[in-house]
């Protein structure tokens, strides 16, 4: 037999880290484009219940990652993690390629939108199984005191693919009129991943499988029932609980917070135009990303537990400080109107036989050069009380803003820096060779998945309820039981990444580097 | 800090006991009377996605502590 030729460690890093920066990609385009994708395949009528029901399918996608945490991990434990996460890799390829393709509710009906469910929850099954490879594998190859900085490099795969997600649907915005991208032009981000999910499986396809894993399955060591050795022994089903309620519970939530929260509050919070609101998180994405290997480097040295709870302590302490400047920023009431420039529209246009509606846009510029359009539809009923106006506000913010509301993301995004950057060596470090990949996947997805995932709905709910709560007491001449609102969507987060920061500080050891046992 | 890390297991049994009873009957309970879609889908994720979960592995967890599982 001819001996393997020796990979370097960067070709390893560099084969798993496209990979599964390309899986991050194909995963949050959907995200990024989901208020579109609410027109095209939910019923339209009530622009609120569009956009929750495609939260809910982003959050589907985020709550079935567990289930493709357990079914791949198990397969990885067993048969070698280089099959498996070639297996997620076309898994998530193909669904999204295939969502690229669907025609939209007003062709098909309702066949739509459950087909784009299905293919997202194959989607989330897809990567519920690659990030527990990805981060398995370059963790078995690499040494012990680099470790953290080069599991670092599949950490920035997330953000990587998500700031990847933004900048293709920018230059595809770019490339054709408003129209065109929201006709069809929607549809390019999600084709062109086929071409992308290629490339990666002819680089992995060279790879070799890993050498801890390698070794155990010559010595007969792997496990013949990854899923039972994992949660059904008590030893190790202790440390799977520790790690999620101790690190990647608070680690999930405050990286959907700054990285999607904070575009969820750009766009419906603070109204800002969708163009620029990515625009802005794309700065703040390049600018922070090189802090995820920092800050895996940094835990080579000083240890991982220390960073991952200073990322989670100043999050919460400063969660709703930076939220508050954001909104502020661009609140138009604290703004000096150019009366001049208000222009006000009017159209009247025929709805059923006898009702009608009446469309007001009002356009204001500011004096620091902010623009505002608010459009307002009224629907005059024949007979009957006036329906409740719909309203649509678009911000366009100035220049100085812009930036301040980019340091605000950049922040945001460096806590997510200091949570997220070593916890792959951390996850790896905690359990052993014959049922890492289960043991390590499983808590990372409930972490991320369900209580990361679920941040957007939950605190645009709660934020929902907050405005519900003070519109009742303005009816009812009461004093407002929330003077922000806007910020109640913060104290999911605050309270979930609070209570895992008590208990990693007591409970987590931090200090086993092993990865051969 | 065995001591600390045991008692405060009670911490986490009543925390997670607290938690399904603000998810549940705070949150769910009201969001389900009103019948509309956007207060049912939160509704459905705090009953049967984050209340098990959240109730039931800081229960486990809280056993384990009390229990001295943790212990160094």
């Amino acid at each position: 037999m001819t001996p393997k030729k020796p990979q370097s460690l960067a070709a390893i890093i560099a084969a798993s880290s496209v990979g599964t920066m390309i899986e991050w990609y194909d995963f949050y385009i959907f995200g990024s484009l989901a208020t579109i994708i609410a027109t095209k395949f939910f019923p339209t009528g009530n622009p609120t219940a569009a956009f929750l029901s495609t939260l809910a399918t982003f959050a589907a996608g985020f709550v079935v990652r567990p289930f493709g945490a357990i079914f791949f991990g198990r397969l990885g434990d067993m048969i070698g993690r280089k099959y498996t996460f070639m297996v997620t890799l076309l898994l998530m390829g193909g669904a999204t390629f295939l969502i690229g393709l669907i025609p939209s509710y007003e062709t098909i009906g309702f066949l739509a939108p459950v087909l784009v469910l299905l293919l997202r929850l194959l989607q989330g099954l897809a990567l519920g199984g690659e990030y527990g490879g990805a981060a398995t594998y370059v963790a078995e190859h690499s040494p012990a005191d680099k470790r953290g900085f080069w599991t670092s490099w599949i950490q920035i795969t997330a953000t990587a693919g998500l700031f990847v997600s933004l900048i293709v649907i920018q230059l595809t915005q770019s490339s054709m009129s408003k129209e065109a991208f929201a006709d069809w032009g929607w549809r390019v981000p999600f084709l062109v991943s086929i071409v992308m999910v290629y490339v990666s499986v002819l680089i992995r396809k060279n790879m070799h499988e890993s050498p801890l894993f390698a070794k155990a399955k010559a010595e007969g060591k792997t496990s013949t029932n990854p899923l039972k050795e994992s949660f059904g022994n008590r030893y190790n089903f202790k440390f799977v609980l520790l790690a999620l309620l101790g690190a990647t519970m608070g680690q999930g939530v405050v990286w959907y917070t700054g990285q999607f929260y904070a575009l969820s509050f750009l766009q419906k919070v603070m109204n800002i135009d969708l163009q620029q609101s990515n625009e802005l998180m794309t700065y703040a994405l390049m600018l922070a990303t090189p802090f995820f290997v920092f800050f895996g480097w940094l835990s080579d040295k000083i240890g991982r537990k220390g960073i991952m709870l200073a990322g989670m302590l100043v999050a919460i302490l400063s969660y709703r400080t930076i939220y508050e400047k954001m909104y502020q920023t661009t609140n138009i009431k604290n703004k000096t109107e150019a009366t001049q420039n208000v222009d006000v529209a009017r159209t009247l246009a025929k709805k059923e036989s006898t009702d009608s509606l009446i469309t007001t846009t009002t356009k204001k510029t500011f004096a620091d050069g902010t623009k505002y359009e608010e459009k307002k539809v009224e629907t005059l009923l024949a007979a009957g009380k006036p329906a409740k106006p719909e309203i649509k506000k678009i911000v366009i913010i100035n220049n100085a803003d812009k930036w301040t509301l980019i340091w605000l993301v950049f922040i945001q995004v460096i806590f997510v820096t200091m949570v997220y950057g070593p916890i792959a060596a951390f996850l790896v470090e905690m359990f052993p060779t014959r049922i890492r990949y289960t043991s390590m996947s499983l808590p990372y997805h409930v972490g991320n998945g369900v209580f990361g995932g679920l941040l957007p709905t939950i605190a645009t709910a709660l934020v929902a309820s907050a405005g519900k709560a003070n519109d009742t007491a303005q009816e009812a001449g009461q004093s407002l039981p929330y003077t922000a609102p806007y910020l109640e969507g913060l104290w999911y987060p605050i309270a979930i990444a609070g209570v895992c920061f008590v208990i990693g500080l007591l409970y987590i050891n931090g200090k086993d580097r092993k990865v051969e046992d | 800090m065995n001591i600390l890390k045991r008692l405060s297991g009670i911490l986490w049994l009543i925390i997670g006991a607290a938690a399904g009873y603000y998810l549940l009957i705070n949150q769910a309970i009201p969001k389900f009377g009103t019948g509309k879609a956007e207060d049912l889908i939160p509704a459905g994720i705090y009953t049967f996605i984050l209340c098990p979960l959240i109730v039931g592995s800081l229960a486990t967890f809280g056993i384990y502590a009390l229990k001295g599982e943790y212990d160094k």
